[in-house]
């Protein structure tokens, strides 16, 4: 198992703004870490640079304290599967798999037999045969991870893994990934856009925004305790009250709420929408809204209100029943002190 | 590098740097002399009108042919082939089968004898090394149809027919289809291709020198009989000519690359 | 009758292709065949005979023609593979002027540029060479490799090379494993151009090898000048056989756009 360090790892691009620099990570040994980020945050280019594609302007790279700055890319151990799987057109599946092995000169009867045998692993045995078009996307996504695994390397890397799947494969996909990665023991980077590819796949999560680590963590971390409303909104949070610390409580224009976090330089809280309520009776935390909008959403309902003090204040909640309230009628929200993030 | 090199040497030696005969400094003689020329008006003439000839019938021709090649018919695939044979076939082959079949006692005057329309070769029109060039025309229209009219048919298949079906259920009738649909799709690669073969017939040498008379010849032959003189003093305005020649081809690709972009851009 | 009409446009089509090629192959069996007689009123292979003797020069026109063209084409894709992989992979300033400088050789006249080439070549002894030869013929077949092949890169994701780095292959295997397999269509249809056009030239033949230097075209040429059309016939049908041959065996890789570009001389 291979622990992967990067260390004040600079690459820039004169013309184009998809630059990192002086980027600090090390990536634990044997477990599934997620470079998140929208476009342009530099996440492929790490990517890159840890496959041997591209070459750092200056840091350090280190497999096991050992730099690989300068080892080529065939040489390095870190193999790459790439977005849009590029299976070989021209090859049968079977080559496909065997190719890294060919590279390295093994003999063809022990390359096919590898080849076959991992093509079980992913669940397309007898497809050795078959070209690539004959292949749905899943399975050729599946040809493809095989194709990576099958030479042993160091460090799997895996660019945007699930984007091109529906749901259903996605899940399918998630599992087979993370059983080949605990199977084979292999640190695993994966490179992705989406949190939610991100939280299922990855053992920790390292947030990037324009080039820079932004938070790195567990993640249940990105949810319960972001570090700036720029995560939280990546992560999905929409409920953002403004306002400020006054001593123990958060001062807004819609009342005052109890915290448990006493942030002193914080200017917003926030909450997600599972965790607002409906509360009976005005106690501490509680908000006077009335229903905007009721929309079932396939196996939950998603609210809308806007409060009664400040009509420009709009907060969702989501519920797996239906509440019985009406469109424009009134009601009391609760926003539990425990779940009360403040940023 | 050999392209760009060689037309310079050719400038050089246009203006009379001749190293070979001594001659190193530099002139426009051999421009005077070939603009004061009437045999070079009278070729130029000649070869403006083979050029425009061959370029406008074979164009014509290609539109009617690719148009009737993208209707489905019994043998379409081996028509459509045969008709694609012909762009590779040298030039060469061309004009010696229509040397074979136009000339007095070609293949034509002898099925016209057999029609009872002329009873002796002599009676049967000039077509090779004649005054108009019909020979030299025909060969390139027989060439450049196919030309054309491939680069047509496929931009005809990749259009598709919607657009016309779209245009017939809004009451188009088929010329009307033909004039504002069809014709407009197929516009860009028709003028592409047609400056492709005007750019080919004004500048080529081996069919006007097979087919064409001695006077007055081609563009193109002329500066080849001044470049082959025995008297060197010659070779400055056979330079002269052929980079005339590319000036006007010149002229060509840029017309091509402005129409082609712009014509992609629509 | 519309369908009477169609079929009678595509026997004319038919018929107008193939019409000069008919009095050629007639010619080729011809012994007497004066006129008026519509077909020859004596038939013999003498013209092919002839054709295939030493005395033709035939064979040595043959091979020359088959070297020259055959070394031409390589080097233009040897040469045309990393241009034409630099023109249709990367946007760079310049780039029109780049491409308007390649298309140039494909439509000025060649022999406008073998002309001024000339001297230079007498005077390092490349006239009346084959190599001479096979270096003026690059000027209208490089262009056209390198085109060709740009279009093919337009199309090509470099990511495979990635992948395929990634997966551990040198970049020598690279290229053997990964870009050829992705381009061949393209690289056939560019060869055998660059032999097709290579094999028709006359006048850059005539011009560079002075003679010395005996290619297909030059030979059917002095034949048909002779007004031997026996023999004539007999060559041209010699002539065209690799264009057809050619055709045939890249019919399926060609497009609109290559075709645009793959005109015969």
């Amino acid at each position: 198992m291979t622990i992967v360090k990067l260390t004040n790892l600079t690459k820039t691009y004169p013309d184009s703004g998809f630059s990192v620099e002086n980027f600090n990570l090390e990536i634990p040994a044997g477990e599934i870490t997620a470079l998140l980020g929208p476009s342009g945050s530099g996440k492929s280019t790490l990517l890159k640079l840890i496959a041997g594609l591209l070459s750092p302007n200056s840091g350090d790279l280190t497999f096991d304290d050992v730099s690989v700055v300068s080892t080529p890319a065939e040489q390095r151990g870190a193999v790459m599967a790439f977005q849009n799987n590029l299976v070989f057109p021209w090859l049968s599946v079977g080559e496909n798999v065997a190719f890294g092995l060919k590279m390295r000169g093994v003999a063809k009867a022990t390359r096919q037999q590898q080849a076959r045998d991992i093509l079980t692993l992913v669940q397309l045995d007898g497809f050795e045969n078959r070209k690539p078009s004959e292949l749905s996307g899943g399975q050729q996504q599946r040809v493809s991870l095989a194709r990576a695994l099958v030479t042993q390397p160091k460090v799997l890397l895996l660019d945007e893994p699930l984007s091109n799947l529906d749901a259903h494969l996605r899940e399918e996909m998630r599992a087979l990934i993370k059983s080949l990665q605990e199977q084979f023991e292999i640190t695993t980077v994966v490179v992705t856009h989406d949190q939610e590819e991100a939280v299922i796949l990855a053992d920790q999560i390292a947030l990037l925004f324009d080039g820079k680590l932004h938070q790195y963590g567990q993640p249940s971390d990105f949810y319960q305790r972001p570090v700036s409303r720029r995560v939280a909104e990546f992560f999905g949070g929409v409920n953002f009250i403004e306002g400020q610390l006054q001593d123990t409580e958060f001062e807004t224009q819609v009342g005052q709420f109890s915290v448990s976090n006493l942030k002193q330089a914080a200017t917003f809280i926030s909450i997600r929408p599972e965790h607002i309520k409906l509360a009976i009776e005005t106690t501490e935390n509680t908000l006077e809204v009335r229903l905007l909008e009721r929309t079932f959403m396939g196996t939950y309902y998603r609210y809308r209100w806007q409060a009664e003090q400040a009509p420009t204040l709009i907060l969702t909640s989501t519920n797996t029943q239906d509440l019985s309230i009406r469109v424009s009628e009134k009601a009391l929200l609760h926003l539990p002190k425990e779940q009360l993030i403040v940023l | 590098m050999l392209f760009g090199g060689g037309l310079l040497l050719a400038l050089a030696q246009s203006f009379g740097y001749l190293p070979i005969i001594g001659k190193t400094d530099f002139s426009l003689v051999a421009w005077q002399s070939i603009f004061q020329q009437t045999e070079f008006w009278q070729s130029l003439g000649l070869t403006l009108w083979i050029g425009f000839a061959s370029t406008v019938l074979s164009t014509v021709l290609a539109i009617v042919c690719a148009l009737l090649l993208r209707r489905q018919f019994r043998g379409k695939k081996a028509v459509t082939f045969l008709f694609q044979l012909n762009i590779p076939i040298p030039h060469i082959v061309g004009a010696i089968g229509i040397l074979l079949l136009f000339s007095q006692s070609g293949l034509l005057a002898r099925l016209a004898n057999l029609a009872g329309m002329i009873n002796d070769p002599a009676q049967f029109p000039a077509l090779v090394n004649d005054r108009y060039a019909i020979g030299i025309i025909a060969e390139y229209i027989w060439k450049e149809t196919c030309f054309i009219g491939t680069i047509v048919l496929a931009t005809l298949q990749s259009v598709g027919e919607d657009y016309e079906n779209a245009a017939a259920s809004l009451g188009a009738t088929r010329w009307q289809r033909f004039r504002y649909v069809t014709l407009p799709l197929i516009m860009p690669s028709v003028l592409t291709a047609s400056i492709l073969v005007f750019a080919f017939a004004f500048g080529a040498f081996e069919i006007p020198f097979l087919l064409g008379r001695r006077f007055p010849s081609a563009l193109s032959v002329l500066a080849w009989r001044s470049y082959t003189d025995t008297n060197l003093a010659l070779r400055p305005e056979a330079m002269a000519m052929s980079l005339f020649i590319a000036l006007v081809s010149t002229g060509m690709i840029l017309l091509y690359m402005t129409l082609s972009r712009k014509l992609v851009r629509q | 009758m519309k369908r009477l009409t169609k079929y009678a446009g595509v026997a004319l089509i038919v018929l107008g292709v193939l019409a000069p090629f008919i009095p050629i192959l007639i010619w080729s069996f011809a012994r007497r065949w004066y006129f008026p007689a519509v077909l020859p009123t004596e038939w013999s292979i003498r013209g092919w005979a002839y054709a295939f003797s030493s005395a033709s020069r035939l064979p040595q026109a043959l091979w020359q023609s088959l070297l020259i063209s055959g070394v031409t084409s390589l080097l233009s894709i040897l040469i045309g593979l990393p241009a034409g992989r630099a023109l249709g992979l990367h946007k760079f300033r310049g780039k029109t002027l780049v491409e308007f400088l390649m298309l140039a050789p494909t439509i000025v006249p060649a022999f406008a540029v073998a002309m001024g080439i000339h001297v230079v070549f007498i005077r390092l002894g490349l006239a009346d060479t084959m190599i001479g030869v096979i270096l003026v013929h690059l000027v209208p077949t490089l262009p056209y490799v390198t085109l060709v092949l740009a279009g093919m890169f337009a199309n090509y994701d470099v990511n495979y090379e990635a992948q395929a780095r990634s997966l551990g292959a040198t970049p020598l295997q690279t290229i053997w494993y990964v870009l050829l397999p992705s381009i061949y269509p393209g690289l056939i249809v560019a060869g055998m151009f660059a032999f097709i056009i290579s094999w028709s030239q006359y006048i850059l033949t005539l011009l560079i090898g002075g003679g010395r230097v005996l290619t297909l075209p030059l030979l059917l040429f002095s034949f048909a000048s002779s007004g031997d059309n026996n023999v004539t016939a007999a060559l041209s049908i010699i002539f065209i056989a690799p264009a057809i041959v050619l055709l045939i065996i890249s019919a399926r890789y060609l497009t609109g756009r290559n075709v645009s570009l793959a005109r015969g001389n």
